[in-house]
């Protein structure tokens, strides 16, 4: 606050009514710059709005038809949604999905705290900037070249096979994307090593916020590195934890480029995910309507899944 | 009195708003268009003008050289047309072919197999007024009722022409020269029972007896034909009404394949092994049978040159038909098109004219369609390529070219022949709930 301000309050008796002007003033300016402010986001509003509700509109309205795409459509009501409960390859799908919520959340979440941990430890040098740079690497790497590059990895004269055969377990090398008992894992795996980057870089992050004097009071206390972990680290990592499990969560139930370019779904209907189920169904069996009600209830699948999420993020710290 | 909201109830109506904003842009009208549109052309001649022309072609990428050459060679014969060909991967032109067609400025050309719900939606000109006017009707009806279609879109195999096929591609059972000598077989075998004795003979000899991709289909249907369902398969291919699969002969061959795994005349990784794979493999040289496309002739000319052998499918009993699994490498020209004259000569001229027919063979290893009275274009003796034109000169006149299952209906590759054969060459399904399932499958496609 100004000095004169100050004075000529302190000398002015009717301050009351004077404040109730300037009060008016800024409510005016305030209700003035709503506008305005609507006026900044209005380009963002109208991509979003074109791109992404619109779409959103149409997808709930092509549900309730038996359409393919081009012709005339029939209503069906809801039996397109029928059909996805009930039709055990599509409902199949989404059950790989959330089998893959291990591996591309789970895994990378509790790897990112760890690696974020030992990394901590260690006193900032070239090896820990080097295994920043190469834990994040997979992150800029579009997904359909890392799927192209492990299918390599795992192919029948691939490097995984290889290093098995090398090492003298011949009896475990397999076509891993083609084997039905290994191909999810496998597919999840890929994921796992997309998202443990991401995961690593936040915590990183997290960590360099918390004050160190609360390191030097556990350590003072005599905790040991893992009572440190779970007394300091983990506590005050709530919101990146909450971050990295939506984030990653999302990338499970919505994935699509790495199933699709690894395996297809297949062997079997065993890689199956609603993700590349949808463009099966919307673009090489031109049945529109079903996928439509299938990306439907995979929104809100997300939305069921990610909001208890939050709640981790709300609880007093 | 004044009616305040507060900040939490004005949020409220504010989704609520939304929401019935939602409701009512989900409640109007159907989508899709429901235009009538006259399919049948108008102005049909076959004579061009000498303004200057362009006609647009969209085809698949796999065949790129073939189409190039054809485009050459059509703007040689009609110098007032230039050729513009867009190439895209088969799948993906595959997917997005209505789209293609229901646009503004279509293509003038269109590689399109399977064009069922295109003619339902009135997006292709039927070329009726053509095949009277070029003489196509008097071609093999063998090679122009698969582009058939009913007007409703329903049937294939009867009704209106709606596309023509340039060059034929045919399977057949590719066999390496070397190994037959090392092994005794003299002759390709004649029945399916000689077929295995090879494939054990080349077993015993520690070579790989049959080459494939997990989840083809190729052999599975070759033994539904040897077995007697060749009928079945071309009226289910064909969508006719209540056409089914599931039958004793379509499950015995399923039967047969699971029975094949099981004695090891397939490759141990068989279900990680995916065309592109099987085909490396094959050049490898250490199989003794591929059953495969005769598409596939040049490259084997190519790498294996005078090593390799090709012959249909052996029937069961010596003496009976041998069929082959046989496609036109159909073209439509969209409802839309902007030179659909221009685009009817070129069709012609491909099949009919001397340099479109050899085109066909040097650079796709096709067998050209057309009427039989023409040349068969020559390739060198002894090569892969001849043996394939043979092979479809003796299947035509035999009238035993067969329709992909593939084609049955847009989903049945990869939704359903796909994930099911993989599942049946893996023992997880009985031969019998595989054709069942099939059967389920290409019903509810059919259904929607």
């Amino acid at each position: 606050m100004s000095p004169t301000s100050a004075t000529r309050r302190a000398s002015a008796p009717a301050a009351p009514e004077h404040l109730r002007a300037l009060a008016r003033r800024a409510s005016r300016r305030r209700r003035g710059a709503r506008w305005v402010g609507l006026l900044w986001v209005l380009p963002a509003l109208v991509m979003y709005g074109g791109f992404v509700l619109y779409p959103l509109t149409q997808t709930v309205r092509y549900s309730f038809y038996d359409w393919n795409g081009i012709g005339t459509a029939a209503w069906v009501g809801i039996r397109n949604y029928d059909t996805v409960f009930n039709d055990a390859q599509l409902y199949g799908s989404v059950l790989h999905a959330f089998q893959l919520v291990i591996f591309f959340s789970f895994i990378p979440v509790a790897l990112g705290l760890l690696i974020g941990a030992l990394l901590r430890g260690l006193k900032e040098g070239r090896f820990t900037t080097v295994s920043r740079t190469v834990l994040f690497l997979p992150q800029i790497i579009p997904l359909v070249g890392a799927a192209i590059a492990w299918r390599w990895l795992y192919a029948q004269d691939g490097l995984v096979n290889g290093t098995l055969s090398w090492v003298g377990l011949d009896l475990l090398t397999r076509g891993w994307l083609g084997d039905f008992g290994t191909a999810l894992p496998a597919v999840g795996l890929i994921g796992c090593w997309v998202a443990t980057g991401f995961c690593t870089v936040l915590m990183l992050s997290g960590i360099a916020r918390i004050d160190p004097t609360l390191y030097e009071a556990a350590q003072l206390d005599g905790a040991g590195p893992v009572a440190e972990f779970f007394a300091v680290t983990l506590p005050n990592l709530r919101h990146e934890i909450t971050v990295a499990l939506t984030v990653t969560t999302i990338a499970a139930l919505a994935s699509f480029d790495i199933v699709y370019v690894a395996t297809q779904g297949g062997p079997g209907y065993s890689t199956m995910v609603p993700g590349v189920q949808v463009v099966r169904l919307a673009f090489t069996e031109n049945n529109v309507g079903l996928a439509s009600a299938l990306a439907v209830v995979l929104l809100l699948l997300v939305y069921v899944v990610a909001l208890p999420i939050q709640l981790l993020n709300r609880r007093p710290r | 009195m004044r009616v305040r909201f507060s900040r939490s109830s004005r949020s409220w109506w504010g989704t609520g708003l939304l929401a019935a904003g939602l409701l009512a842009m989900v409640s109007c009208g159907n989508p899709g268009s429901e235009t009538d549109r006259d399919t049948t052309p108008s102005n049909v001649s076959t004579t061009l003008g000498s303004d200057l022309v362009t006609i647009t072609m969209r085809v698949n990428a796999d065949q790129e050289a073939l189409w190039s050459a054809l485009a050459a060679g059509f703007e040689e014969a009609e110098p007032a047309v230039t050729v513009k060909v867009t190439t895209e991967d088969f799948a993906t032109l595959q997917q997005n072919a209505p789209r293609y067609l229901a646009a503004e400025n279509p293509p003038d050309l269109l590689r399109l197999p399977a064009p069922g719900d295109a003619v339902k939606d009135q997006l292709l000109l039927n070329l009726d007024e053509y095949a009277d006017v070029y003489g196509w009707d008097q071609w093999p009806e063998s090679q122009l009722e698969q582009l058939r279609v009913s007007d409703d879109g329903r049937q294939r195999g009867e009704g209106s022409l709606y596309g023509v096929g340039i060059g034929f591609q045919l399977t057949g059972l590719f066999y390496n020269v070397d190994i037959a000598r090392q092994i005794g077989m003299e002759e390709p075998p004649e029945t399916i029972e000689e077929l295995v004795t090879a494939m054990e003979d080349a077993a015993a000899a520690g070579k790989t007896p049959m080459m494939a991709s997990g989840n083809n289909t190729f052999v599975l249907q070759a033994l539904m034909h040897a077995y007697g369902a060749a009928g079945d398969v071309s009226a289910w291919v064909g969508n006719a009404p209540e056409a089914s699969i599931d039958t004793p002969e379509a499950v015995a061959a399923a039967s047969t394949v699971q029975d094949w795994v099981e004695a090891g005349h397939y490759p141990e990784d068989l279900l990680s092994i995916d065309d592109e794979q099987a085909l490396g493999n094959w050049f490898e040289g250490n199989t003794l049978f591929l059953y495969q496309g005769g598409w596939l002739a040049g490259a084997m000319d190519e790498r294996m040159a005078g090593r390799v052998g090709f012959v249909l499918f052996p029937p069961e009993t010596a003496g009976d038909p041998w069929y082959a699994m046989s496609a036109p490498n159909g073209l439509v020209i969209p409802e839309a098109a902007e030179h659909p004259n221009e685009a009817a000569a070129f069709l012609n001229w491909a099949n009919t004219s001397k340099e479109g027919r050899q085109i066909q063979v040097d650079q796709a290893g096709l067998a050209p369609g057309g009427s039989t009275d023409l040349p068969v274009p020559e390739a060198a003796a002894g090569s892969a390529l001849s043996q394939t034109l043979l092979a479809f000169a003796v299947a035509s006149e035999q009238d035993t070219l067969i329709d992909f299952l593939a084609n049955a209906t847009p989903g049945m590759l990869s939704a359903t022949l796909n994930p099911q054969t993989q599942l049946l060459v893996s023992g997880q399904v009985t031969p019998e709930e595989y054709i069942a399932n099939l059967q389920a499958d290409y019903e509810s496609d059919l259904g929607n």
